[in-house]
């Protein structure tokens, strides 16, 4: 089939060229194969969903500064003020106050069993919340109910009225809501709903009365992401609060310039500032975008120098073949033929270089996997890759190909 | 020799100006991105403070949980922050030569003028005698005094950008900033100080800047500033109130000393276990005694300091290098057989194969050199390109060690790239191309 065993003695006969393309393409190919491997790994990560309406949701914070307003603490009257203002908006759907930001890379968590248990407490992110939570933060609960007033504990009583000294419980009791991902691991036989969790002293027993479908936690990256527990409360009593706002799509742009005078106007004395769920996100997630693009710089640069190293080997060897050429045409070879030959030489060396490429690449993301936590190599990612290198390496030899096609056969009978 | 090499070698590059300009190009893009990726890993990889190596000791007592270990993962280690009780007990040693317990708080700075709003701002609460610890530079005044650290005083020292900010960059020493509710006199203005990476407190952002704000760190308990860092904790508090925070065992501050000699530091080192024994007496410290002092490059490289990122992009740019100069082999290799007759005819005239041989790796040095200086350019451009990329706050070191590394990188690999080739032109056979002309 074609001139096969020509071409294969002629690159036996060229060893040091044909290495070298073929270590170049297997280079490359493992480099590239890494790279975008890289790439997805980080691409996947900031595109899991966050089970939140992060688009949706503006997250307003609010810092009292002023000195008499700071002596008023509890802000509680306060804060009251600014949800009923913040819920009367045009367009917005719920508003309520989270004591962490979610997404944002700083948040609390605390240790929990399966009540009754022996196990080691699990590491257990948690938000304490104010009403409205679930409507504010667009999670869905796929089980249970949403957190009812009663679940809600009464504000702290004033602590120089009578019998508020001594009122305190042994035991801290609420009822809370958990994402699915945590339910699971925590209840790996099920029954989750209506189950109980405890912290290790038993001081503070909880008890699941719903389910979230999914929602991140303040550290969307790290092993316990989807793992989130909403605790009933009244966040905020300090003199920083964070309100979180949802909108109806199309209404945030509106809210998000206004919200901050209409806030001060009601009340100054106090920094405020806004930003979007979404915002947030992206902050935390600067790294990985950034990571991104540089590693696609790579990708680029890396491809042009090899595309334009074959370019430049392909075209030597047809040069010196000029004579080779004009003889073979002289001899009766059609220009297809010339172009099929040195089409099908190309196909070769690139073919051998993937192969040696392949292995090169599971090499290379073996140790990037060790030193540096890579993720590991998919297969669908190295097919699409083979397949473009050798769409890659054949555009860069068509050119020169094409010249040798056009030598004409007198060529062979000027300088004999 | 050396000089007719050099006019030959001069003679062929100028000859095919494209080629030669691709032949740099190659190699300078090859050096650029490796040595970008080299500087990156340079910045966070190298010793902040490298004469005080040894000298300069963070400190670690294990005061966690006796059912468990602070880390899970490395359960021989104590936890890698300190208590408020233990860092006040234990800046009371006369033993080392500086000591200085710290921690990052976030308050609130009213300026004087009415054009600008409050703003919060990252402060450092810390003793005085973090500055010459961590050799902070001063552009007017200094630190503060152990006098201030107990009073505690009212005074602060401001970064330069803040200076700049409240003072329009004059010398402010003697004037009052007001903080929350309470007005500091600054004492100390900085000049410009970026530690990276951020070494020590590493735990609360690697490469962060440094702080805007100093303040004596005893003055958080009258005006109840928390940390703005990262706390753990793992027993409930006793009592209620900021005064039950500061009493928990929840660790959340970081404590430095810097000694003499190393006969000092087995002095502390016994101190500490002394302490951690007097602890024991009074029911705190219930896990096995294990206190540490690290030196800069230890803690460092318990905090993982270096991204990961830095560590794959490393690997990744000297691949790139080395794909580079493969290609350089095989554009050389053209070039050099192109010119087959020209060296038959030298071969033929009595040069030695040794002659030929030199003459074209003298040649691919030549590239190598320009190729070097071409490659510091890309790389101050690359490293302003990541810099950009990843918004980062500070710059990399590209200094004179930086480019030395270019040039050499870039001579070794054309003297490798040229090997080959070199070798191929000089066992050409004068016969069969003098034949053909």
């Amino acid at each position: 089939m074609f001139e096969f065993g020509p071409i294969v003695r002629a690159l036996i006969y060229n060893k040091g060229r044909f290495w070298l393309i073929t270590l170049e393409i297997a280079l490359t190919l493992a480099i590239v194969v890494n790279c975008a491997t890289l790439m997805l790994g980080k691409y996947r990560e900031m595109s899991r969903p966050t089970g939140m309406d992060e688009e949706n949701i503006l997250v307003v914070n609010s810092e009292v500064i002023d000195a008499a307003l700071k002596k008023q603490a509890p802000l509680e009257a306060l804060i009251q003020e600014d949800l009923r203002l913040l819920r009367g908006q045009q367009g917005v759907i719920a508003a309520t106050v989270l004591q962490q930001i979610p997404l944002s890379g700083g948040g609390s968590s605390t240790g929990r069993r399966k009540a009754g248990s022996t196990l080691d407490t699990v590491s257990t992110p948690y938000f304490i919340v104010r009403d409205q939570a679930v409507a504010a933060l667009g999670v869905s609960i796929v089980e249970g109910r949403d957190f009812t007033p009663d679940d809600f504990p009464p504000p702290e009583p004033d602590p120089d009225s009578p019998g508020a000294q001594g009122k305190k419980q042994e035991v801290d009791r609420f009822n809370v809501l958990v994402t699915k991902h945590y339910a699971e691991k925590m209840f790996p036989e099920g029954g989750a709903l209506g189950g109980q969790v405890q912290n290790k002293q038993g001081s503070a027993i909880d008890t699941i009365v719903g389910i979230i479908d999914r929602m991140q936690c303040s550290w969307p990256t790290s092993k316990v992401a989807e793992d989130v527990m909403l605790y009933p409360g009244r966040p905020g009593t300090d003199r920083r609060v964070s309100y979180f706002v949802r909108v109806k799509p199309g209404a945030v742009a509106d809210l998000y310039k206004d919200v901050e005078e209409k806030l001060l106007a009601s009340n100054g004395g106090r920094l405020v500032e806004v930003k979007t769920l979404h915002e947030i996100k992206m902050k935390t997630y600067d790294g990985n975008a950034a990571m991104m693009k540089l590693v696609a710089g790579v990708i680029v640069l890396l491809f042009s120098v090899t595309s334009l190293g074959i370019v430049g080997l392909t075209s030597f060897s047809v040069t010196q073949r000029y004579r080779q050429i004009g003889t073979r045409r002289a001899l009766g070879a059609t220009r297809a033929a010339i172009l099929r030959y040195f089409l099908v030489e190309n196909w070769v060396v690139t073919g051998l270089g993937l192969a040696i490429g392949l292995g090169l690449s599971f090499g290379l993301n073996q140790l990037l996997v060790t030193v540096a936590d890579a993720p590991k190599l998919e297969w669908g990612l190295l097919a699409s890759c083979l397949a473009l290198f050798w769409i890659v390496g054949l555009a860069a030899a068509l050119l020169p190909a094409l010249r040798g096609m056009k030598v004409s056969p007198v060529i062979a009978t000027r300088t004999v | 020799m050396l000089g007719y090499n050099l006019r030959l070698a001069l003679l062929s590059l100028r000859r095919n100006p494209y080629l030669t300009l691709l032949l740099v190009a190659g190699i300078a893009l090859g050096i650029g991105v490796s040595t970008t990726f080299v500087t990156a890993m340079y910045t966070f990889a190298g010793h902040p403070i490298p004469h005080k190596e040894g000298t300069l000791l963070y400190v670690e007592i294990d005061t966690w949980d006796p059912q468990r270990p602070f880390d899970d993962d490395h359960p021989e280690r104590p936890p890698n922050q300190m208590t408020w009780m233990d860092v006040m007990a234990l800046k009371k040693s006369d033993i080392p030569l500086h000591s200085a317990g710290m921690y990052k708080a976030l308050l609130t700075v009213h300026p004087a003028s009415k054009e600008m709003r409050p703003y919060r701002a990252d402060t450092r609460m810390t003793h005085g005698d973090f500055f010459d610890m961590f050799d902070v530079p001063f552009a007017h005044g200094s630190g503060w005094g152990a006098s201030a650290d107990e009073g505690p005083e009212p005074v602060v020292v401001l970064s330069d950008e803040t200076n700049q900010k409240l003072f329009g960059g004059e010398n402010s020493v003697g004037r009052t900033v007001r903080l929350e509710e309470r007005d500091f006199t600054v004492v100390g203005v900085m000049a410009p100080w970026r530690p990276i990476p951020k070494y020590y407190d590493p735990h609360n952002g690697a490469t962060d800047e440094a702080e805007k704000l100093y303040i004596p760190i005893r003055w958080a308990e009258p005006m109840e500033i928390v940390s703005s860092g990262n706390t753990s904790g793992w027993k409930q508090f006793e009592g209620s109130g900021f005064s039950a925070f500061l009493g928990s065992e929840s660790v959340w501050l970081q404590m430095w000393v810097e000694v003499k000699n190393e006969q000092d530091t087995e002095r502390y080192k016994a101190y500490l276990d002394a302490y951690a024994t007097e602890q024991k007496k009074l029911g705190r410290f219930q896990r096995p005694i294990n206190n540490r002092l690290l030196s800069v490059s230890q803690w460092l490289k318990e905090e993982e300091v270096v991204p990961e990122e830095a560590r794959a992009m490393l690997i990744i740019g000297l691949l790139f290098l080395l794909v580079c100069s493969v290609n350089l082999i095989g554009i050389l290799l053209s070039k050099f057989m192109a010119r087959a007759p020209e060296v038959s005819v030298r071969r033929a005239l009595g040069a030695s194969r040794l002659r030929v041989f030199l003459q074209h790796l003298t040649e691919c040095e030549i590239i190598g050199v320009i190729g070097g200086l071409a490659g510091i350019g890309l790389t101050f451009l690359g490293v302003r390109l990541v810099e950009n990329l990843f918004s980062a706050n500070f710059s990399f070191k590209v200094d004179l060690k930086m480019m030395a590394v270019a040039v050499a990188l870039s001579l070794t690999s054309a003297l490798i790239a040229g090997l080959y080739p070199a070798w191929r032109i000089c066992r050409i056979q004068p016969a069969a191309h003098l034949k053909v002309q």
